[in-house]
């Protein structure tokens, strides 16, 4: 494998022990190379390595969870951007990060709120967990809003 | 005229399942073409997959009312419906395959082959023998010889249309007719959600005649002209803008669009297997159960448009945003990476 699938494969692994959604749900959504972009054209390279390797030596199985809150949501500089990736995937949207990460660790252009595409919109985990369409995307056809979504067919 | 391979009301009835078989068999190719293709990219190809397979469904929606109008019962559930991909078409002395895979140069030419069937040149057999040689599905074959069949698409649907002129007319000379069907079985325009009205009670040789008219012009264009009576293009056309990075517009020849200009970015696509099977998949993993999980979710649809066309016509209009619901399922497979480096998953389609 290349190093730039390791870097996304890595990626996909952050995300899925942040999101609680498995990889492959995540690579279902066909959005990791879109984030992974947006990710690195926004956050300092460096911040993003080492929240990489911070997460690559962190123990697996369920030791993982408490280590993954001590050793990277309780750090002041990494903590910030895990919690932005959550929301990434839950929204398909960008947060800005907050007022006090960019005074200390630097603010680039990019750091907007804004919605990564409108595919990446309606890809956003948020509706499907909520067993919902996404709101003014929904699929063609009259009514059709109304219809259970995919999956959701036995309440 | 007579027609020498219908000879009776339930050869007819056969050949019009076999309609059904073959309308529907163009779906998932093209569905799972237009998923393929990644997220914000190709907007052209997208948007005409997308009309061409909501019409796909309107020609097996006109199938199955065809069938339903002399009497028959459209049965999408049947094991062996869902051909086994790649399927055999005919196209004239050749035979062409379609499958299921990602939208490339070469899965656009087999388009392009099943939305322009060829007539048989005048004075030739509409007939082609062929011997079954594999294990793929064969369309259009022949009523009960399969090593028969039709010289393309084209003339199997001339081939029903002729048959239903000629039994009707000896119907008749009886005081009778072929279409005995329940007129509430029709599926008809307020159940399916489509630019315009265009389905309508198939009862009489005319509107039966009208209605396969409008399959074999909505594929190949009325007299091979780019635009319909409508004003509507034609998918022969549709696709082939997407080889001729042009548009069409009215006035315009078949070798040279003026219309804008469009661009495919043929890698902008998931490199998919091709004609992926189950058996393919490591059994118990993630691929594998989400695979089974998209078959399933495709026999209850297949289920629901049985229903649709067996005197619940409501049903349908679910049917149509529930196929399009079946991206997240595709999108499962085609974003996930094949063991062993061969590319990404696709759809089975093995009901």
């Amino acid at each position: 494998m290349s190093a730039p699938n390791d870097r996304l494969e890595l990626f996909v692994a952050l995300s899925a022990a942040l999101t609680g959604v498995k990889a492959f749900r995540l690579r279902g959504t066909g959005q990791a190379e879109a984030y992974l972009a947006a990710v690195e054209a926004i956050v300092p390279w460096p911040i993003i390595d080492d929240l990489f390797s911070q997460f690559a030596a962190l123990p697996a199985g369920d030791a993982l969870e408490p280590a993954l809150e001590s050793g990277i949501l309780a750090d002041p500089r990494l903590g910030a951007v895990a919690r932005n990736l959550i929301l990434l995937w839950y929204r398909g949207a960008w947060s800005q990060l907050p007022p006090a990460w960019r005074a200390s660790f630097g603010s680039s252009a990019g750091d907007t709120n804004h919605v990564i595409s409108s595919a990446a919109y309606q890809a956003g985990l948020q509706w499907e967990i909520a067993g919902a369409h996404p709101v003014g995307a929904r699929q063609q056809g009259y009514g059709s809003w109304a219809l259970l979504p995919a999956g959701e067919d036995t309440p | 005229m007579a027609s020498p391979d219908i000879t009776s009301i339930e050869v007819l009835r056969s050949q019009l399942a076999k309609a059904i078989q073959l309308e529907h068999a163009t779906i998932p190719p093209y569905l799972t073409a237009l998923y393929s293709i990644r997220p914000g990219a190709n907007t052209d190809a997208t948007q005409i997959l997308r009309v061409i397979v909501v019409e796909e469904m309107l020609h097996l929606t006109i199938s199955a009312n065809l069938l339903n109008a002399i009497g028959g019962k459209p049965d999408l559930t049947v094991k062996g419906f869902v051909p086994s991909y790649p399927a055999t078409l005919p196209d004239g002395e050749t035979d062409f395959t379609v499958g299921v895979g990602p939208l490339s140069p070469e899965t656009l030419k087999a388009f392009l082959k099943i939305e322009r069937p060829a007539m048989a040149p005048a004075g030739k057999s509409r007939h082609v023998v062929r011997k079954s040689d594999d294990h793929s599905t064969h369309l259009c074959t022949l009523p009960e010889d399969a090593t028969l069949r039709y010289y393309s698409i084209g003339e199997f649907y001339a081939a029903i249309r002729d048959a239903i002129v000629y039994l009707d007319q000896q119907a008749k000379a009886k005081g009778e007719t072929i279409f005995t069907g329940d007129p509430k079985r029709q599926v008809t325009s307020e159940y399916y959600y489509s630019g315009g009205g265009k389905l309508w009670p198939i009862v009489d040789p005319a509107s039966a005649a009208k209605a396969i008219d409008l399959v074999i012009q909505q594929g190949e264009g009325k007299t091979q002209a780019i635009f319909g009576d409508s004003g509507e293009i034609a998918h022969y056309y549709r696709f082939l803008q997407l080889d001729k990075n042009r548009y069409y517009q009215q006035g315009d020849s078949p070798e040279n669009p003026t219309g804008p200009a469009l661009t495919t970015d043929w890698s902008a696509v998931w490199p998919i297997a091709t004609n992926l099977k189950l058996a393919a998949l490591p059994a118990g993993s993630e691929l594998y159960d989400a695979a089974v999980a998209f078959n399933s979710a495709y026999r209850q649809f297949l289920a629901l448009l049985t229903r649709a066309y067996n005197g619940e016509p409501q049903v349908l209009l679910d049917a149509v945003p529930r196929m399009f619901e079946f991206r997240n399922l595709i999108q499962q497979l085609i974003c996930n990476p094949l063991p062993g480096g061969n590319g990404n998953a696709a759809p089975t389609y093995e009901i």
